[in-house]
């Protein structure tokens, strides 16, 4: 996870902890976020659907944030398929 | 599959369609603007044509053709059934009933007022039909999509969900589509689980084509807790060639409810519907098709995919359970394996013994059923009723989900009716005057509830009435020489009176009770399913009738405590808590009579071993285990020397000479071997 500038770098496979501490992070510097960006990890594949959650909630809270991962949907995940959000139910 | 075996599906399918097209028309009768519920009947009766004519059954056939004109005719206009038409309905389900009966037997000739229901429906289709024509005769692809719930003619998903067709577009050789559908519960990340740790594992054995992931909506950055789950759902497109089972194995460690894995069977409209499940074990029960354009509606239908199971393979399936139980805490008890001292022998045996609940909690509710069915059955027992003795009734239903075992929905039917029948017509008061007199409203109130109470099923029936008249229920006993004039009997004992054989305090014997023997059928019916029931009445205010019931007949979770050297196995569902209270909150009345004070309440302690009659010892109750139990009397405090530990039990019968043992429900094989009993809480205070 790094910070450059407006953009927030995160990694795919975040485990519980790291998306602990990062929910911290985020909560104090939202308001200066523009964009979340999600890298890959090795195996091209996410470890927590937390991470997820996370974004999900942030998308809310501020809407204008720009998350590929969230706006650009459908989501390959390799072999984890095709992601859809169900956001109309 | 055979034509005969085929016709026995159907006859399942058939009696299963009427009993519900019998509770659609009561529950229409009370909502007839409810055009949903109209289209339900409808079907029914639709489904029935169609199957009655592919079987040849042509009596029948005839008979629900005509009757399906009535309701199609009801459903597509404004005009609503008056009570008269309601009555005619329930008449034509009564007669079709019959001529299913007729049909499978092979008797010739109709049954008794066929032709007369007949005539009667033909007469309502013609003078209906000289009224102006309805609005809406024509029934669109889209008026079907409403009328069967069916999927292919929903509105089409937003944008972003694929149709499912190109699922099945993207499968490869033998693979089968599968749903799974996860609703992990919110603390799974603090269980070790995570929704991609499970697509992981899937990914092993199939591949995993599209998730759908349902968010809640009202999740806050200021409260968001990264170990709380908020999605509510994740529903996974899977492609496999793995089977059902092998699916399962991966969710193994869930619990029930937090996923179901659906095999998608693919869209195709000549498939013949009873062909989609080949597996030798298990029969998939569905209605033949009789007309061409039954199919593509039933092709659809077949993707919920529901089993029929022999019920005496999962009684076996369901015994089977109870020896493993036997065997998994003859494992853990064993000295010799306690005695081995490894991490990994240990954490097996844990393994095992939580595989083992699983299995055994799968299984439990394989057989649980809601009560709402046997319930609603008994809207038609109170109008019959009603109408029969000429007494308005109300009737109201309340906890039609509580869960029970399905031996006794089978065993609670009949004593249901005989309880309702009689609160009907002794119960409530003859006339309108009286009731008025009384306070009451016009209409008498028959209330059936179920509920849970201290680890038991309660079933309770109550009226409204005038109450059972005591005296003269002890009169006719004494008259009777059911009891003699110098017994004492108390108010309860009095009113278990009416359920002897051959007892009626009834003036004049009805058509609906009267006799003396609906009531010793009842207390006969629920004593051989371990029930009891029990009486209670106020004068003018009416009465209750309680059906306490085991939750289940085989296997309860029970605390094991010992008392007198002798372990004893109380069912933890009626365990409040357990406590050794201080010297000075143990009190004693009369030098006799001992009570403890439990926070702000006062409970009288009572010693299991001076009830058993185990020991004339008499420990200090501050120096022994007091354990907090719940009965229908209320609460006390239960004196044992101390608690061993709790474990699964198979309930085993202890023989028709202990049965009656006062204080003793059971009996259990414990994990070293021995028996234990059970204890009845309910006598024990």
């Amino acid at each position: 996870m790094c910070i450059d500038g407006d953009v927030l770098e995160l990694d795919f496979d975040m485990d519980l902890e790291e998306i602990k501490a990062l929910t911290l992070f985020v909560k104090d510097r939202l308001a200066y976020i523009e964009e979340i960006v999600i890298f890959p990890s090795k195996e091209g594949l996410p470890t927590s659907s937390s991470l997820w959650a996370l974004l999900w909630c942030l998308k809310q809270e501020k809407p204008s944030l720009k998350i590929d991962a969230i706006d650009k949907i459908p989501l390959d995940l390799g072999v984890f398929g095709t992601l859809y959000w169900n956001s109309h139910e | 599959m055979s034509k005969e075996k085929l016709k026995q599906i159907f006859i399942e399918e058939a009696n299963d369609i009427i009993e519900k097209m019998d509770i659609d028309i009561l529950n229409y009768e009370e909502s007839p603007s409810n055009k949903a519920l109209l289209n339900e009947i409808f079907r029914g009766v639709h489904t029935l044509k169609g199957s009655a004519n592919a079987f040849n059954f042509s009596r029948l056939g005839e008979f629900v053709h005509h009757f399906e004109d009535v309701l199609d005719f009801f459903r597509s206009s404004d005009i609503t059934p008056s009570a008269s038409h309601v009555d005619l309905f329930l008449e034509s389900v009564n007669l079709i009933k019959e001529t299913l009966e007729f049909e499978i037997s092979e008797r010739s000739g109709h049954p008794e007022g066929y032709e007369a229901c007949l005539n009667q429906i033909q007469k309502i289709i013609s003078t209906l039909k000289t009224t102006p024509e309805p609005a809406q005769a024509t029934i669109t692809c889209n008026d079907l999509a409403q009328e069967f719930g069916n999927e292919i003619f929903d509105e089409p998903m937003p944008v972003q969900r694929p149709d499912e067709a190109s699922f099945f577009e993207r499968l490869e050789g033998e693979e089968t589509l599968y749903t799974i559908i996860l609703t992990l519960d919110s603390d799974i990340y603090l269980r070790g689980f995570d929704h991609f740790l499970f697509f992981k594992n899937l990914s092993h054995v199939g591949r995993i084509l599209a998730s759908f992931w349902s968010p809640i909506d009202t999740c806050t950055l200021e409260t968001f807790d990264s170990e709380y789950n908020y999605f509510r759902q994740v529903e996974i497109m899977y492609a496999t060639q793995s089977s059902q089972a092998q699916i399962e194995e991966i969710f193994d460690f869930l619990e029930p409810q937090e996923y179901r894995i659906v095999a998608t069977p693919r869209p195709t409209v000549a498939q013949p519907i009873l062909n989609v499940v080949s597996e030798e074990p298990v029969e998939v029960a569905s209605v033949p098709l009789a007309k061409e354009e039954n199919k593509e509606i039933k092709a659809a239908l077949v993707q919920k995919t529901f089993l029929k199971i022999d019920a005496q393979k999962l009684d076996e399936l369901f015994d089977s359970i109870g020896e493993l139980v036997i065997a998994q805490n003859y494992l853990g008890e064993n000295g010799k394996i306690k005695a081995v001292r490894d991490a990994e022998v240990t954490k097996t045996i844990e393994n095992l013994s939580k595989i083992t609940k699983l299995i055994q909690n799968r299984v439990m509710s394989l057989r649980m059923i809601p009560i709402r069915d046997t319930f609603e059955k008994m809207k038609r027992v109170v109008r019959d009723s009603s109408k029969k003795v000429g007494k308005p009734i109300h009737l109201v239903l309340q906890g039609e989900d509580t869960e029970i075992d399905k031996t006794m929905v089978e065993a609670l039917s009949d004593p249901l009716i005989h309880i309702i029948r009689n609160s009907i017509d002794h119960g409530i008061e003859t006339n309108v005057e009286e009731r008025r007199k009384a306070g009451k409203s016009d209409e008498g109130i028959v209330t059936l509830s179920a509920y849970h109470r201290g680890g038991n099923i309660i079933i309770e029936v109550k009226d409204d009435g005038r109450g059972i008249n005591k005296e003269k229920v002890y009169q006719k006993a004494l008259e009777r020489g059911l009891v003699k004039p110098e017994d004492e009997l108390n108010e309860a004992q009095i009113y278990n009176l009416i359920m002897q054989p051959g007892f009626s305090t009834a003036d004049v014997i009805s058509d609906l009770s009267g006799r003396g023997v609906g009531l010793d059928v009842v207390r006969t019916a629920i004593e051989s399913v371990r029930g009891k029931v029990e009486i209670s009445s106020v004068p003018n205010q009416g009465s209750t009738f309680l059906i306490i019931l085991p939750l289940t007949l085989a296997i309860i979770d029970g605390m094991i405590v010992r008392s007198s050297e002798k372990i004893f196995i109380i069912p933890t569902l009626c365990i409040i808590e357990s406590f050794r209270p201080a010297e000075d909150e143990v009190h004693v009345a009369g030098s006799k009579e001992e009570f403890v004070q439990l926070r702000s309440e006062l409970l009288p302690i009572v010693r299991l071993n001076r009830v058993l009659e185990l020991d004339t010892q008499k420990p200090n109750a501050w120096e022994s285990t007091l354990v907090c139990i719940e009965n229908q009397k209320g609460k006390f405090a239960l004196l044992v020397d101390e608690l061993v530990g709790r474990q699964q039990v198979v309930i085993k019968t202890l023989g028709e000479f202990f049965a009656k043992t006062e204080g003793v429900s059971g009996g259990a094989v414990m994990g070293n071997g021995e028996v234990a009993l059970i204890l009845n809480v309910e006598e024990l205070y």
